[in-house]
């Protein structure tokens, strides 16, 4: 995957990247809440991980992912994107 | 059932446009307002609904007016590209009208190429509801 610099998550998501596997083990399924290099917490839903986050950390960036073996991407099929 | 139906002067050329505003999500809102921190108030733009846009969308100038911060990343794939990239993504509500909003859309951010829209109507939004595309009438509906 190519990750720009207009990605302001990337040390969240090396963070996941490198924990991925023991997520899977113990969390698979369920929803990971990083900030930075820290892993919050996992939860049930994404809604329930959303939450937490602006509770905690308001209107700052963190990233709520789903752990899975490996991530699908969306597919757009129309030509509206710029990219 | 909350319905919209535009009628254009050539919906083959435009494609299914239509306004809809879009705001902070009622997560954030809740989070933030109980600390007095004021969001921004959801605003009006030009949306297409796109059939072939796996989740809606918004171009980096909209979500600079939200002032909001990202929640995620994702993954995806245009015809153009040849391999996936990360966009990142965004926690918001969409307003149809003053009082049918689709409340928890995780929208992506990237940029459109050259098209009079700053939001693309994903799959995400289109799962909860029924388009009707009457071509020989220049007119389309969508209904939740």
């Amino acid at each position: 995957m190519t990750v720009s610099d207009a990605i302001v998550l990337r040390p969240e998501l090396e963070f996941f990247e490198q924990h991925r596997l023991e997520l899977l083990d113990r969390a698979a399924g369920k929803y990971a809440l990083v900030k930075g290099s820290e892993l919050i917490d996992v939860f049930e839903t994404e809604l329930e991980a959303i939450r937490a986050g602006y509770q905690r950390f308001g209107n700052e960036a963190f990233l709520v992912k789903h752990i899975v073996e490996a991530d699908l991407p969306l597919t757009f099929t129309s030509f509206n994107l710029g990219v | 059932m909350p319905s919209f139906t535009a009628t254009l002067p050539d919906l083959a050329a435009s494609g299914p446009a239509l306004q809809v505003a879009i705001g902070p999500s009622r997560e954030l809102i809740a989070a933030l307002t109980p600390l007095g921190v004021q969001m921004a108030a959801p605003f009006s733009l030009t949306a297409i609904i796109d059939t072939g846009a796996h989740t809606t969308v918004l171009n980096p100038a909209a979500v600079a007016r939200l002032g909001i911060r990202p929640v995620g990343v994702a993954p995806i794939v245009t015809p153009s590209t040849t391999s996936p990239i990360a966009c990142n993504r965004f926690h918001i509500n969409v307003y149809f009208s003053e009082d049918f909003v689709v409340e928890n859309v995780f929208a992506i951010e990237a940029p459109m190429g050259g098209v009079p829209y700053q939001c693309l109507i994903g799959r995400d939004i289109l799962r909860y509801g029924t388009l009707l595309y009457a071509g020989h009438a220049n007119q389309f509906t969508l209904s939740f």
